[in-house]
């Protein structure tokens, strides 16, 4: 096994490429909360009474609660009042074209090798660019409200749509949902919105970069999707931070509406900065994630590659209430070093004739520990409800974890649930079988991992089934000597 | 050790301390306690009456009964320790002996749980049973407890202790079948298997329709030894089973099989803990439910492999069968994995019965109460497959038809 013990110690070693960190001027709140901040970062967002209010409940709620601490995962307690809730790139005017957008920021994203002009002219791929907390570039918006797709920073939905934020804010994740999704609402900077109309087939990609940059400074994104009857979207999201000693935390909100016959594709691809092999720092990411199937015949599908972060608490999940919806929930996550990922999916079952399918793949490493938490339920008037679950993990070295703790609740006769899972290691008879052929043993690993998350690769979109890839084989590579 | 005194004592007070649990409790999340606590019990022994139930007689055993906690015939011991070479004892009267003193609540500490606790606090009697190194029996034995009509519902908190010698090999069957109005029945079993040692445990438990069964069993095998653990439950307001299985040793061997029967307004809850601990041992489990009427049936297994337990296999899988609108299930298949070199899987599903499968009897001339019947049938009778003591798969074959007649005549 001293082949995977190089590897161990090869993926172990493996510096974060993406670390660096860009030095713009920052407008940044003193760390600490209390009703004052939210009043000043409402005020500051020129917000309507409504939202504040809605903030100022949800901060009321937060107080009421103790963090959770059923998952999976340890950490040092994370001190609320040290964390800055608003930082945002000093404002020099508005921007008309990218060719304003501030060098040093532009120069971040070519480092991270998403140059904006190039995704512009090349890839077709609207951007809604987030530097921290404020949308610094927005393009395409012109040939997107060609087509009458509302695609914008949350902020400015906040403005230009009051009636559809109001309508459609806090309907999927109410503020009294968790402790996180109560701190969200309370202290969220800013996020994404969008919105398709009747029956449009979004033209493009839709895609956001969240990157997270300034020290101390949570991030509390919103995003908030509504597909009206009969359309179609397919949503981006890859996120990548710069290095950072301080544990950095981030508790996103992310709500999708799906009325009649329509579907929403969200697929994300995580590579936020893991802690150095030591386990010292990295990005806490607790994001709360739900889609509401309301109407008949709709459709949302997660899509989530997870290699990042030091601790992820992550379960996207879909209220099935529409007749003939459909949930569906594909992931891979990798944990390495002391990463820990306490991660699934909920599928409940309300409508008739729900179906559902769960297909999550968990690499563990170093010492990484990887949790499957998912929960299926069925309601008591959810007749003919469908799943299918498999959660298989593979183990690399023998002092990581793979744990899988699905839910399974039934209260309808007629349905038919199914879960399976499966955790082994890569064996050496396979490893021999490659060698035998001429495969090195370094791409042997590879193309076996491949292989197993291939199920979760084939429902990326093309260009995130590349960056996916890439990103296993930058986790894997030089792990076998 | 401690005394019995001193245990009790403990117990008692950390049920005082930490009290019965709630639905917040992860462990008892589906389990109801309040008709079990909010009721007042008697805790006196009551004499067997003399229209003993004669459902659960194997037709080949060394049968020793417990009724309400008293013996019918003290006299049994001494017999069956003659034949068998076999140790029996009552476990009040047992206080000095040195296997109860090494191990009397150790392998389920009393602070595992509340139930735990108040067996140990309170524990009207217990049985000891040692089968000495090299012994193998025969016939397996019945140990049979009839929870007696009372003016009083009462509650008995009986405790086995049970140990196997190296190269020993025995047939234990523990049936408990309640009769009376709430009457609570909470066991405590605690099982030692020594080296290259081979049990087969069986726990029947057929509710009366009121009563609460509680069982906590833990069970911990050395070197190579083997158990073969078998539940069957059916009926009763409330049945509760957790178990608990040390593979401390190498190459020791696990095989748990459960079948829950739920009816009327029952719940019938499985919970069990398999740690594997020791290098090379495997596991299988797998527990199958029939719910109808309004019953609830849940399982919650998992499997812990620790870190150096290499070389693992694993299996756990979960099926439930809902023949009613309102019956419930809940499935919680875990596993927790930490080490690499290991094969774990585990399965569950969920469903009502196939009506293709239903429709292929049909067409080959079965009516359709009978297709289902046979097809009922058959789902449960997968779990009965591996018993090999004739007499205990016969009582079991026909409490599964018994159970289907019963379904059949309510209509459901």
């Amino acid at each position: 096994m001293t082949d995977n013990l190089k590897i161990i110690e090869r993926i172990t070693q493996q510096e974060y490429k993406f670390g660096f960190v860009t030095d713009i001027e920052q407008d940044t709140f003193p760390p600490g909360l209390d009703e004052d901040v939210v009043r000043r970062l409402s005020q500051i967002k020129q917000e309507p009474d409504w939202l504040l209010l809605w903030r100022l409940k949800a901060y009321r709620h937060w107080k009421s609660l103790t963090e959770p601490d059923w998952a999976k995962v340890m950490y040092s307690p994370i001190d609320y009042q040290s964390i800055s809730y608003y930082s945002a790139p000093k404002k020099k005017k508005e921007l008309e074209s990218l060719d304003e957008v501030d060098p040093e920021l532009l120069d971040t994203y070519n480092k991270l090798g998403i140059p904006l002009e190039e995704q512009k002219l090349l890839s077709g791929v609207a951007v809604d660019a987030i530097f921290d907390s404020v949308s610094v570039a927005t393009t395409f918006k012109d040939e997107l409200a060609k087509a009458g797709i509302i695609f914008c920073s949350f902020s400015e939905a906040v403005k230009v749509h009051p009636e559809l934020i109001k309508k459609y804010l806090g309907s999927v994740v109410p503020i009294t949902d968790n402790y996180f999704a109560a701190l969200n609402s309370a202290v969220f900077s800013d996020g994404s919105f969008c919105y398709i109309p009747k029956g449009v087939r979004s033209p493009m990609e839709l895609s956001t970069y969240f990157r997270i940059n300034a020290s101390n400074t949570g991030q509390f994104e919103r995003t908030l999707i509504v597909a009206d009857e009969g359309s179609y979207v397919s949503y981006l999201e890859g996120c990548t931070a710069p290095m950072r000693d301080e544990n950095q935390l981030h508790a996103a909100v992310v709500e999708l509406v799906a009325l009649d016959d329509a579907e929403i594709k969200y697929s994300t691809v995580q590579n936020w900065y893991p802690g150095d092999k030591e386990g010292k720092g990295g990005i806490y990411n607790f994001v709360t994630k739900r889609g509401a199937c309301r109407g008949r015949n709709s459709k949302i599908s997660w899509t989530q590659v997870e290699t990042g972060s030091a601790i992820t608490w992550k379960y996207p999940s879909v209220l099935l209430q529409g007749d003939h919806s459909i949930g569906e929930f594909y992931s891979v996550a990798l944990t390495n070093n002391y990463q820990q990922a306490d991660t699934g999916t909920k599928m409940i079952h309300i409508g008739n004739d729900t179906r559902s399918t769960i297909i999550s793949k968990g690499i563990s490493a170093g010492k990484g520990q990887q949790t499957y938490r998912g929960a299926v339920k069925v309601m008591k008037n959810a007749a003919h409800a469908r799943n299918y679950s498999q959660c298989d993990s593979i183990l690399i070295g023998d002092k990581c974890g793979a744990h899988t703790f699905p839910y399974i609740d039934v209260r309808n006769p007629s349905a038919q649930v199914e879960h399976e899972a499966t955790t082994s290691s890569i064996g050496e008879d396979q490893l021999f079988y490659c060698n035998q052929r001429g495969i090195s043993a370094e791409n042997a690993v590879s193309m076996i991992v491949n292989g197993f998350c291939k199920d979760v690769f084939n429902e990326l979109p093309m260009e995130f089934a590349v960056e996916a890839q890439k990103l296993m084989e930058v986790s894997l590579e030089g792990s076998v000597g | 050790m401690t005394s019995f005194n001193a245990s009790r004592q403990q117990a008692r007070e950390f049920l005082l301390d930490n009290g019965f649990p709630t639905n917040k409790d992860e462990a008892w999340r589906f389990t109801n306690i309040q008709p079990i606590i909010n009721q007042e019990y008697d805790y006196g022994f009551h004499p067997p009456s003399n229209s003993s139930n004669k459902n659960l007689l194997l037709s080949d055993a060394y049968q020793i009964n417990i009724h309400s906690g008293e013996y019918n015939n003290p006299d049994q011991f001494s017999e069956f320790s003659l034949t068998s070479g076999c140790t029996i004892e009552r476990l009040v009267s047992s206080e000095n002996n040195s296997t109860v003193k090494a191990l009397f609540s150790t392998i389920v500490p009393a602070h595992q749980d509340a139930f735990t606790a108040l067996n140990t606090a309170l524990f009207q009697d217990g049985l000891i049973f040692i089968v000495p190194d090299n012994i193998r029996l025969d016939k397996p034995v019945h140990f049979h407890l009839e929870n007696e009509i009372a003016n009083h519902p009462t509650n008995l908190n009986f405790r086995f202790l049970i140990i196997l010698g190296k190269n020993s090999k025995c047939t234990i069957v523990l049936s408990n079948e309640g009769v009376g109005e709430s009457s609570f029945s909470n066991f405590v079993t605690e099982i030692k298997l020594s080296d290259n040692s081979q049990l087969d445990y069986h726990v029947i438990q057929f509710g009366g329709e009121n009563d609460h069964q509680i069982t906590n069993t833990g069970i911990s095998l050395e070197d190579n030894a083997r158990v073969h653990a078998q539940y069957f439950s059916t009926g009763g307001k409330t049945i509760r089973n957790d178990l608990t299985v040390n593979l401390s040793g190498q190459g020791a061997e696990c095989d748990i099989r459960g079948l829950i029967l739920g009816k009327n307004n029952g719940l019938i809850d499985n919970h069990s803990l398999i740690n594997h601990i020791a290098p090379n041992c495997t596991s299988n489990e797998i527990f199958k439910g029939v719910l109808t009427d309004t019953s609830h049936g849940v399982f919650d297994g998992l499997v812990t492999v620790f870190p150096n337990a290499q070389l693992t296999s694993a299996n756990q899988k979960n099926q439930t069968l809902l023949l009613s609108k309102d019956a419930t299930t809940n499935s919680n298949p875990r596993l927790q994995i930490n080490a690499d070199n290991v094969k774990c899987s585990h399965g569950s599903t969920t469903g009502e019965l196939d009506m293709d499968a239903v429709f292929y009897l049909q067409s080959r001339g079965i009516s359709e109460e009978m297709a289902k019947f046979m097809l009922i049938q058959g789902f449960a009778l997968e779990i009965l497959d591996s018993i090999s003591n004739e007499s205990v798969k016969n009582i079991l074959q026909q409490a599964i038809e018994k159970y289907l007649i019963d379904i059949k005549r309510t209509g459901s």
